[in-house]
C-alpha cells in the first residue's frame, strides 16, 4: 500500500471518489444518449465481444494474413440475416473499406434472436459469395433439357420470355399452369402475394417433406401451426428431435437450452439415434421409430392418473364441454364428468404398454414421466420433422407432445411452450392483393382435405395421371430432384416438355434440379438480397432485415443511391424482390390485368415500386416502436434497419389467449353453447399479419371474436371453439372420427408391419454444419462433412455378416443404394440411419466441383441406374483452396430410392423406410443406385388408397375446412367442391 | 452483454438505481478488460493519466499480475479450483448465474456495483439488511481478502496509467471498508488456506507454495524473477514461474534464497502498512510472509537431497 492511496491522505485537490463516480455517470448518460455503448463487452470472453456499434462505420482490425507484421485493415460492418437455415440469425458483414469486398461474416449482437452468435453455417456465407463455381449470369439451355449445354442470356430476354408466357396463361384462363415451388422461404408471404396479384393459386412449398406432420398436431390444438418453446426459462425441456444441435432453430434455441441447463433444467431427448443433442441430455430415450406418441400418452396417463395435471387450466381452456356433448351425450356436462372420462381415456397407455411399443424399459419411461410431472408449468417441449415427419400418423407425435403442455398448464407461460404466432411479427406490407379465384388441384388434390401444406412431392405422380400440366414451373432455392423422395420420377416429369412447358430455376448455386431447367436465373445469397424475417425463438417479437450488404455499404460510404441490387452484386446476380416486382410489371405493363397497381410507386406514378419504397412503407407504418427508436438516432426507420439489421418489437408477450376482448369489439354479440363469442364489429386492422387459422363465422355472419372463460370474454385461440382443442370436431366431421382426440397411430414401420428380415431406415437427420442442398458451395462446410455412412449397430453387423470395410446394399421398395457402413452403438439394433445431406452429383462439367461427384445416369423405360464416374478431386480455380481438396467422398444420394409415403391426413411424406440391409454384391460399387419408377408409382397409389377424399367426406360441400391455415388462401367461393367428374382410371397396383 | 452491467439488471427489480459509487466501481472494473476504444471515455471521466494502451494492458494483466481471485487465494496460485468455486457459489447464493469467469476482477467489481444499486433500490427494511450483508460479504470475503496487496504489486510493475487506476481502486475499496466494517471472522479463503509445506515436502511442492500468494504471503510475478536473474547474474529460463524459479535454484541456491528472503521482508513491511485498514486480513498476510522469511532462514532448504532437482542443484 502506498501512502498516496490511503483514504485519509488523498490530496485535498483530487476529486473525491463520489465526484469521480458522478463524472462517470455523466459520461455514460451522454454516451448512451447518443445511442452508443459506454461499457463494451468483456473481450476476454470469446463470442461475447463485438465491435461497439458506434464503430461500425470504421472498424480497425489487424490483418491475420499479414502476421507477424501489424497491418491494419479498415472495415465497415453491415448487418444482414443468414439464409442458410430458417433461423434467420443476424450476421455482420465485414466490408473492406478499400476494396468494398466482404472479408468475413460474424454475428450481429443487435439481433434479439441469435444475440450475436452463429453456427458454422453463418460465417460460411463467405464461401458461397466467393464460390468459384457460382452462377453469375442468367443461363438458357442450349440443347435438350437436361443435356447440360447452356448459353448466357440477358435478364431482359429472360424476363420478357417469362412475362409473355405467364401473361398468356392468365389471359387464356390457364392460371393453374403457373407454379412456384419454394425450398428455403424468403420473406413471409412475399411470393404468396405476388402469386395472388397474378390471380394464380400457384404456391407450392417443400413443407410436406419437412414439417407439415409436426405442424398438423400443433394446429389441431391451437389453430397455429408452430410451437414457440421458452427453453431459457424451463425447468424441464422435452425434445422429440435434435434441436439442441441441429434442427430449427438450432442456434437461437441451443443457446437458450444451454442457459436453462446452467440454471438446473433437465433435458429429455427422444431420438433413436444418439444425436449430438442426445449427448447433452439428462435423459436420452432411444425408442423404436414411430412409438413416440405411445410414450407421450403413457406420460400423459401418469399425469392424469396421479392427479398431477393443472385442473384449473384444463377446466378453463380445453374444449371439454364440446367433447362431452359430442362423444358422451348421455353424461352430465360438468368438468367432474370430463375428469372421470379423461382418467379412462388414456388408462390403457401404461408404462408397460409404451415399453412394449418402444422397446424401452418401463421403469425408464416412468422415471421420465416423473421428471415431466415435476416441471409444473415450466415444461418446454418441441418436435419438428423427426418422428412427426418419419411415420404414418406422425402428426400425432406433436399432438400428444403438446398434450403434456396442455395438461400441465405449460402453455404461453414462462418456461412453457407458446403458439408461435404470438412470438412472431410479420409487418403488413404496402399492398395485400385479394385471394385468387382459382384452386390448383396439382397442389391441393381432393384426397387430402386436411393437409396443411401443398402435396408438393406428389407432383410427378399427379402430372403422370394427367391431373394437369405446367406451362411455367419455378423451382426456387429448391432442389426436388435431390431433396424429395423418388427423384427419378421428378426427372421423368421435368424432361417431358409436354408436361412441363418451361422450367425456371431461381437459385444461387448449381443443383440437381437446375440441370433440368430451361432458364437458370441467379439469385443472391444471404448478403445479396432483401427479406424481412421474424421467428419465434423466445417470448418476444422481433424482425430481422436481410439486405445486400454492399448496397448498404456503398450508400453509407458516399450517399450513393442504388436502385437495382444488380449494381452491387457479383456478375449479374439479382435478388428476388426486385425480380418479382419487375416480372410482374412486365406481365401487365399497361395495367389492364389489374396486376400493375400492386407494383406501382406511390411517389412516382407510372414507375415501378422500388425496394426502398417497399420497405420504407413497411418500417414506417407496420412496425410498432421502430419509427420512434429510429428518430432517437436521427434515422429513418429504413436507415435504422439498414444500420442495425434487427429490431425487437416486444418482449414478454405472455398469454395472449387470456387478453380481454375490448368492449368496442363486442357488438350485437352471440355466444354458442360452448362459450364461443361472435360479433358484428369489423375486425380491426393489425400491423402484424402473422399467419394463423381463421375460424368461420356463425350462422348469422358474425365473426368469432373471443371465448367466455369464467364469465370473461377473452381472446382465446384461433380454433373453431376458441379453446385448446383436445377434441377436434374437424377431424370428426371430415371423415376421421377415430382420431378426434390425441392418440397413437401405429407407424408404417411398426415392428408388426415389418416383414421378416426388414429393418427401419431413418433418413431424415441433419448434420449441424450442412445446409440441406446448399452446402455444396461452402468449402468449409464441405471439408467438415462430406460423407453419410449407414449407422449400423454391431449386433446387426454381426448378424448380417457386415464388417467395417464392407460395402452395404440397402434395398427399399423401389430400388437400392450402395453405401459404406458405420458400425456404432449409437443406433438401436434393428434400425439403421443415414443422413440426408450427402450424395451430391452432377452429370458433366457444370456443377459444384467441391462437393459433387460426376455420375453416369442410365435408364431404360422405368428402370434407372446411377453409377459414379469420378469422385472429388482438387482443381484449379480462382480460389486456391480448391487445389487443397483432400477428400474424394461425397456420400450417397439415398433419397432417390425412396417411394412417396403421403400420410392420408396431414399429407406429410413419411420418411422412414422399411429396408433390407445386406452385404453388397461383388459387382456393386460405392454410390450405385437402382430404381424402378413404375414401382414407385404403384407405391404412390397404395398410399393414395388410404385417403378419405373430400368428395366423399366433406360435411359442407367444401374442398377442405376453410378455417385451416393454407399458405396462399384462394377466395372463399372456390372452396366449394367441383361438380362430380367421371372416375379417373385406376392405377395398376401389382 | 457485459459482465460489468449484467448484475445490476438482475438484482434490481424496478430498473437500475443511479449511484455514483456503483458507477465508479463498474468503471474501474471495465478498465481491467482489454482496452477498446470506449475505454478512453471511461478513463477520461476518471481523470486517469494517458490513454489505455493494449500493449501495457497485456503486459500487466496477461503476463504479470492476473486479475483473478483464485490465482491469489488458491493453494496452487493458479486459476480455478476451490477458490473460484467459492466465488461462483457466492453468485449463485445471490440467485445469479455465475459468468464464465466469476472471480475475474471485472466481474467482481461489476457485481459489487450492482449490489450497491440493489441496496439503494430496496424499499423493504428486512431485505435492505440482507442486501447490505451481501455487499459486505463480497467486499470482505472476495475483494479485500486479496485485492489490496495485489494492487500494491501491480502499482510497482505498471506504468502511470495503471498505477493511477490501481490507486483509485484501492482508495475506493478502503472507503468501502471504512463504511462497511468487517465481520468478526477472517475470510473463508484465508482461513482455509494451507501454510507453507513441511520441511520434508518435495521441491516442487515447495516451489509452488512459494509462488502461491496465499501460502507465502508474497506476490511474485514474472518480472520479479527476471529482475532476480539479472541482479544475481543468473540465466533466466523462459517458462512458467515455477520452472524459472527452479532454474534459479539450480544455478545458485544460496543467492536465490537470499533474494527470496529479501522479498519476504519487503512483503512483511507492505502488509504491516495495511493493518490499520484491513485489520486481521493484513495480519494474516503478514504472518504468511513472516513464516516464509523464517523458512528461508532454515538451513534445511540448502541441504542436498536426493530425488529432486532443487536439492542437487543447491548442493552443486
Amino acid at each position: 500500500m502506498t501512502d498516496e492511496r490511503r483514504p485519509e491522505t488523498a490530496s485535498t485537490e483530487a476529486p473525491t471518489t463520489a465526484e469521480l463516480g458522478r463524472r462517470v455517470s455523466a459520461a455514460r448518460q451522454a454516451t448512451e444518449a447518443r445511442g452508443e455503448t459506454f461499457y463494451p463487452g468483456p473481450s476476454r470472453i470469446h463470442l461475447a465481444a463485438y465491435p461497439p456499434k458506434e464503430r461500425w462505420d470504421d472498424w480497425v482490425e489487424l490483418d491475420s494474413k499479414s502476421w507477424p507484421r501489424r497491418v491494419e485493415k479498415r472495415y465497415m460492418l453491415v448487418p444482414t440475416t443468414c439464409f442458410n437455415c430458417e433461423s434467420a440469425c443476424g450476421l455482420l458483414a465485414y466490408v473492406d473499406r478499400e476494396t468494398l469486398q466482404v472479408r468475413k461474416f460474424e454475428g450481429n449482437p443487435e439481433h434479439p434472436g441469435s444475440r450475436g452468435r452463429n453456427c458454422a453455417k453463418g460465417p460460411a456465407t463467405l464461401n458461397q459469395v466467393t464460390d468459384p463455381d457460382r452462377i453469375l449470369q442468367p443461363l438458357k439451355r442450349a440443347g435438350r433439357r437436361g443435356e447440360g449445354r447452356w448459353q448466357t442470356v440477358s435478364w431482359d430476354e429472360a424476363l420478357d420470355d417469362l412475362a409473355a408466357r405467364i401473361r398468356a396463361a392468365i389471359v387464356e384462363e390457364r392460371p393453374n399452369e403457373v407454379m412456384y415451388h419454394v425450398g428455403r422461404p424468403g420473406e413471409d408471404g412475399f411470393t404468396e402475394r405476388v402469386l395472388a396479384s397474378w390471380g394464380v393459386d400457384g404456391h407450392n412449398s417443400h413443407t410436406n417433406v419437412c414439417s407439415s406432420g409436426g405442424r398438423t398436431g400443433y394446429h389441431l390444438w391451437t389453430g397455429i401451426d408452430r410451437p414457440s418453446p421458452d427453453h431459457a426459462n424451463a425447468k424441464v425441456i422435452l425434445l422429440i428431435s435434435a434441436h439442441l444441435e441441429a434442427g430449427h432453430y438450432f442456434n437461437p434455441h441451443a443457446q437458450r437450452i444451454v442457459e436453462a441447463k446452467a440454471n438446473g433444467a433437465k433435458v429429455i431427448v427422444l431420438d433413436t439415434r444418439l444425436s449430438n443433442t442426445a449427448t447433452h441430455a439428462d435423459h436420452w430415450l432411444s425408442p423404436w421409430p414411430g412409438s413416440e406418441a405411445a410414450i407421450m400418452l403413457a406420460i400423459a396417463n401418469h399425469l392424469i392418473a396421479s392427479d398431477r395435471y393443472d385442473r384449473d387450466f384444463v377446466r378453463r381452456w380445453w374444449n371439454w364441454e364440446e367433447y362431452l356433448a359430442a362423444e358422451q351425450p348421455g353424461q352430465p356436462r360438468t368438468f367432474e364428468t370430463f375428469e372421470a372420462v379423461l382418467h379412462d381415456l388414456y388408462a390403457g397407455f401404461t408404462f408397460d404398454y409404451a415399453a412394449r411399443e418402444s422397446g424401452l424399459e418401463a421403469s425408464v419411461i416412468a422415471e421420465v414421466a416423473e421428471v415431466v410431472a415435476g416441471a409444473g408449468s415450466r415444461l418446454s417441449t418441441h418436435t419438428w420433422r423427426s418422428a412427426a415427419a418419419g411415420n404414418l400418423g406422425g402428426w400425432q407425435v406433436s399432438r400428444t407432445l403438446f398434450l403434456l403442455n396442455c395438461l400441465l398448464g405449460a402453455v404461453a407461460v414462462p418456461g412453457g411452450t407458446y403458439p408461435n404466432a404470438w412470438n412472431k411479427f410479420v409487418p403488413r406490407p404496402i399492398h395485400v392483393p385479394p385471394h385468387p379465384h382459382t384452386w390448383n388441384e396439382l397442389t391441393w388434390p381432393l384426397e387430402y382435405p386436411l393437409a396443411l401444406n401443398e402435396l408438393s412431392f406428389l407432383l410427378p405422380h399427379l402430372v403422370k395421371e394427367d391431373r394437369g400440366r405446367l406451362d411455367v414451373y419455378f423451382s426456387r432455392v429448391y432442389n426436388p430432384v435431390w431433396t424429395n423422395p423418388d427423384g427419378f420420377s421428378w426427372i421423368e416429369m421435368l424432361t417431358d416438355e409436354s408436361r412441363v412447358g418451361m422450367h425456371v430455376a431461381l437459385t444461387p448455386t448449381w443443383n440437381e434440379t437446375a440441370f433440368f431447367a430451361d432458364y437458370i436465373l441467379p439469385m443472391g445469397h444471404g448478403s445479396e438480397r432483401h427479406d424481412v424475417h421474424s421467428y419465434e425463438q423466445y417470448d418476444g417479437q422481433w424482425i430481422g432485415f436481410r439486405q445486400p450488404v454492399l448496397r448498404a455499404a456503398r450508400e453509407r460510404l458516399g450517399g450513393e443511391g442504388i436502385d437495382d441490387t444488380r449494381q452491387v452484386n457479383p456478375g449479374e446476380v439479382w435478388e428476388e424482390n426486385e425480380f418479382w416486382m419487375e416480372l410482374s410489371w412486365r406481365i401487365d405493363r399497361d395495367g389492364a390485368l389489374g396486376i400493375r397497381r400492386f407494383y406501382e410507386s406511390p411517389a412516382r406514378p407510372g414507375e415501378r415500386l422500388s425496394v426502398d419504397e417497399y420497405y420504407g412503407y413497411m418500417f414506417d407504418h407496420s412496425v410498432p416502436g421502430l419509427p420512434e427508436a429510429a428518430a432517437k438516432e436521427g434515422l429513418t426507420p429504413l436507415a435504422y434497419m439498414r444500420r442495425y439489421g434487427a429490431f425487437e418489437i416486444r418482449k414478454g408477450v405472455g398469454p395472449v389467449h387470456e387478453t380481454p376482448v375490448p368492449a368496442d369489439q363486442l357488438v350485437d354479440t352471440a355466444v354458442d353453447d360452448f362459450g364461443r363469442v361472435y360479433t358484428r364489429s369489423q375486425k380491426p386492422d393489425s400491423p402484424n399479419v402473422v399467419p394463423m387459422a381463421s375460424p368461420g363465422p356463425d350462422g348469422d355472419g358474425r365473426r368469432p371474436v373471443g371465448v367466455v372463460v369464467d364469465g370473461m370474454v377473452v381472446q382465446g385461440f384461433p380454433t373453431p371453439s376458441g379453446r385448446l382443442e383436445f377434441f377436434s370436431s374437424t377431424l370428426r366431421d371430415w371423415g376421421w372420427p377415430e382420431h378426434a382426440i390425441p392418440g397413437y397411430i401405429r407407424s408404417h414401420v411398426h415392428q408388426d408391419a415389418l416383414a421378416e428380415g426388414e429393418m427401419v431406415l431413418i433418413s431424415t437427420f441433419r448434420l449441424p454444419t450442412q445446409i440441406h442442398t446448399r452446402s455444396a458451395n461452402a468449402k468449409w462446410l464441405d471439408e467438415i462433412g462430406h460423407t453419410n455412412p449407414l449407422w449400423l449397430h454391431p449386433q446387426d453387423g454381426k448378424r448380417l455378416g457386415i464388417g467395417a470395410d464392407d460395402l452395404v446394399r440397402v434395398e427399399t421398395e423401389i430400388g437400392y443404394f450402395v453405401v459404406k457402413p458405420w458400425l456404432t452403438q449409437s443406433i438401436r439394433p434393428g434400425v439403421v440411419a443415414c443422413s440426408h445431406h450427402m450424395g451430391r452429383w452432377k452429370l458433366g462439367d457444370a456443377g459444384q466441383r467441391a462437393a459433387m461427384a460426376t455420375v453416369a445416369l442410365d435408364h431404360e423405360g422405368d428402370k434407372w441406374a446411377m453409377r459414379r464416374k469420378r469422385g472429388l478431386e482438387p482443381f484449379e480455380s480462382s480460389d486456391p483452396d480448391t487445389k487443397r481438396i483432400w477428400w474424394t467422398d461425397v456420400g450417397v444420394h439415398q433419397n432417390l430410392t425412396f417411394p412417396v409415403h403421403p400420410d392420408p391426413i396431414s399429407g406429410q411424406h413419411c420418411w422412414h423406410q422399411a429396408v433390407r440391409v445386406r452385404k453388397a454384391e461383388p459387382a456393386d460399387r460405392y454410390g450405385d443406385i437402382h430404381v424402378d419408377t413404375a414401382r414407385a408409382h404403384e407405391v404412390y397409389a397404395r398410399w393414395l388408397a388410404l385417403t378419405r377424399p373430400a368428395s366423399q367426406v366433406s360435411p359442407d360441400g367444401d374442398r377442405r375446412p376453410y378455417w385451416l391455415m393454407r399458405p396462399l388462401k384462394p377466395a372463399r367461393e372456390v372452396y366449394r367442391l367441383p361438380p362430380a367428374r367421371p372416375a379417373r382410371p385406376k392405377v395398376g397396383v401389382s | 452483454m457485459s459482465v460489468a452491467t449484467a448484475p445490476s439488471e438482475a438484482t434490481t427489480g424496478s430498473g437500475p438505481a443511479v449511484s455514483p459509487r456503483a458507477e465508479l466501481f463498474r468503471a474501474l472494473g471495465a478498465l481491467c478488460e482489454t482496452p477498446v476504444p470506449g475505454h478512453e471515455r471511461i478513463a477520461q471521466a476518471l481523470g486517469l493519466p494517458g490513454r489505455p494502451d493494449p500493449a501495457e494492458h497485456a503486459a500487466v494483466f496477461l503476463f504479470q499480475s492476473y486479475p483473478y481471485a483464485s490465482v491469489h487465494l488458491g493453494p496452487q496460485g493458479m486459476l480455478g479450483g476451490e477458490a473460484r468455486d467459492r466465488v461462483a457459489g457466492f453468485w449463485r447464493a445471490l440467485g445469479l448465474v455465475p459468468p464464465a469467469e466469476p472471480d475475474h476482477l471485472t466481474a467482481l467489481l461489476g457485481l459489487y456495483a450492482s449490489l450497491i444499486e440493489a441496496e439503494l433500490a430496496e424499499r423493504d427494511a428486512a431485505r435492505l439488511v440482507l442486501r447490505r450483508e451481501a455487499r459486505r460479504a463480497l467486499l470482505w470475503e472476495h475483494l479485500l481478502s486479496w485485492v489490496v496487496p495485489y494492487l500494491a504489486k501491480l502499482g510497482e510493475i505498471a506504468g502511470p496509467y495503471h498505477q493511477a487506476w490501481a490507486g483509485l481502486l484501492e482508495r475506493a475499496l478502503l472507503e468501502e471498508a471504512t463504511e462497511l466494517t468487517s465481520a468478526d471472522r477472517l475470510s473463508l479463503h484465508l482461513r482455509t488456506a494451507p501454510p507453507l509445506p513441511q520441511t520434508d515436502a518435495s521441491a516442487d511442492e515447495w516451489l509452488v507454495a512459494m509462488l502461491a500468494p496465499v501460502r507465502s504471503g508474497m506476490f511474485l510475478v514474472r518480472g520479479d524473477l527476471a529482475s532476480a536473474a539479472s541482479d544475481l547474474g543468473l540465466a533466466l529460463r523462459m517458462g512458467e514461474r515455477a520452472y524459472a524459479l527452479r532454474a534459479l535454484f539450480q544455478q545458485d541456491a544460496p543467492s536465490t534464497i537470499a533474494w527470496l528472503s529479501g522479498e519476504a521482508e519487503t512483503w512483511i513491511a507492505r502488509h504491516r502498512t495495511a493493518e490499520p485498514f484491513l485489520g486481521q486480513i493484513a495480519l494474516f498476510w503478514r504472518s504468511r510472509a513472516e513464516a516464509t522469511a523464517a523458512a528461508l532462514r532454515d538451513p534445511w532448504l540448502s541441504r542436498p537431497r536426493s530425488g529432486d532437482g532443487l536439492g542437487r542443484a543447491a548442493g552443486g
